[in-house]
């Protein structure tokens, strides 16, 4: 049987975001190889909360929910991932089965690389082992960010952080205004910040009144990011 | 794209998968990979069942001692079909490294059946 093509490190457009961008020609080639490279649609899961990890999943292009379900069926997300980001790297170092569910947020190009493959990488190239312990120290600061503010901020104090944080990961500047164009449903955005529906509802008004963000069906715009900040109690 | 032609292994075979990976129960009905996807792993089937379908249609029901996604994985080419793995359904893996590694070093049953499988 014919091969097919691979698509290659080299010209990944997350590349410079990515766990290989230190790598040489021949050693991203090598990973180019071994790699298999995947677009999942809308909606499709790449991995299911509970099941068995095989190794590491790097995403070129588009979003991925990670969600956590609860007792009682209901979905939390607790991670937006983007080009560039990693999925499946705690696995690397654990036998623990995947403790979320990811899910394409629109088409998503991903290249996953098997466990065995990228230890192999990593004892060769420690620029990559250095990548990955990048990623897992910027995941554990974000969890730690987000178990505080659960803690200590008000819900209106919670919506404004979240929204800056989705500004840092996905916002793109537009005519003065910050656009977020991740089509979460408020149901989604209730999720992410630990509280009813109804209250994301009130404050989102609230918000928008103050003239701080504007909304487009599911996108939002950031008019006044200052005001944001201030709402957000938080100094960057 | 490729049509996934499920393999049916002897007891031999399925029995030194069994030494080279965990066997893993999946609690809840999981997809193993999609219409147009190359699978990530090959898949053998130990206990309950996959289907493998057509744009939401059930186009065969794979029964246990079947392995799944081989040729795919090997030859980098994507499925004509998605594979659903059923709830309470056990699966041994194999990643590509340990096929490749099977198929270059040993000379067992299934290094022959992979290198078969896989030429």
């Amino acid at each position: 049987m014919k091969k097919a093509t691979h698509s290659s490190c080299e010209n990944c457009i997350s590349k410079d975001e990515g766990i290989f961008c230190d790598l040489d020609i021949p050693g991203m080639e090598e990973v180019s190889h071994h790699k298999i490279n995947n677009t999942y649609k809308k909606g499709q899961t790449l991995f299911v909360q509970g099941n068995h990890p095989f190794g590491l999943y790097c995403i070129s292009s588009g979003n991925i929910k990670l969600t956590k379900a609860g007792l009682d069926g209901k979905e939390t997300i607790v991670r937006i991932a983007h080009g560039g980001d990693i999925l499946g790297h705690r696995s690397l170092f654990t036998e623990d089965n995947y403790s979320a569910t990811a899910t394409a947020m629109e088409d998503t190009e991903v290249c996953f690389i098997d466990k065995k493959f990228i230890l192999k990488v990593i004892e060769k190239n420690p620029s990559v082992a250095l990548s990955i312990i990048n990623k897992l120290s910027r995941d554990m600061g974000a969890a730690e960010s987000k178990l505080s503010s659960l803690h200590q901020k008000n819900v209106r104090e919670r919506l404004a952080e979240l929204i800056l944080s989705l500004k840092a990961t996905h916002g793109v500047k537009e005519d003065g205004r910050w656009k977020i164009d991740l089509k979460l449903t408020r149901e989604e955005m209730a999720t992410m910040i630990g509280t009813a529906n109804e209250t994301l509802i009130r404050f989102m008004t609230e918000f928008k009144e103050a003239g701080i963000l504007e909304q487009e069906g599911k996108t939002i715009f950031i008019k006044d990011e200052e005001e944001l900040l201030n709402w957000a109690n938080i100094n960057y | 794209m490729s049509t996934p032609q499920p393999i049916k292994l002897e007891n031999e075979a399925i029995a030194e998968i069994k030494g080279l990976s965990p066997q893993k129960k999946y609690s809840i009905s999981s997809p193993l990979f999609y219409e147009g996807q190359v699978p990530i792993v090959a898949y053998l089937l130990l206990e309950g069942c996959i289907q493998l379908l057509k744009n939401k249609k059930i186009k065969k029901i794979l029964k246990p001692g079947s392995l799944i996604g081989l040729n795919e994985l090997m030859t980098n080419s994507p499925s004509k079909l998605s594979a659903q793995v059923q709830a309470e359904s056990t699966l041994c893996f194999l990643d590509k490294s340990t096929i490749q590694e099977i198929i270059l070093e040993e000379s067992s049953t299934l290094a022959i059946i992979l290198r078969e499988e896989t030429k």
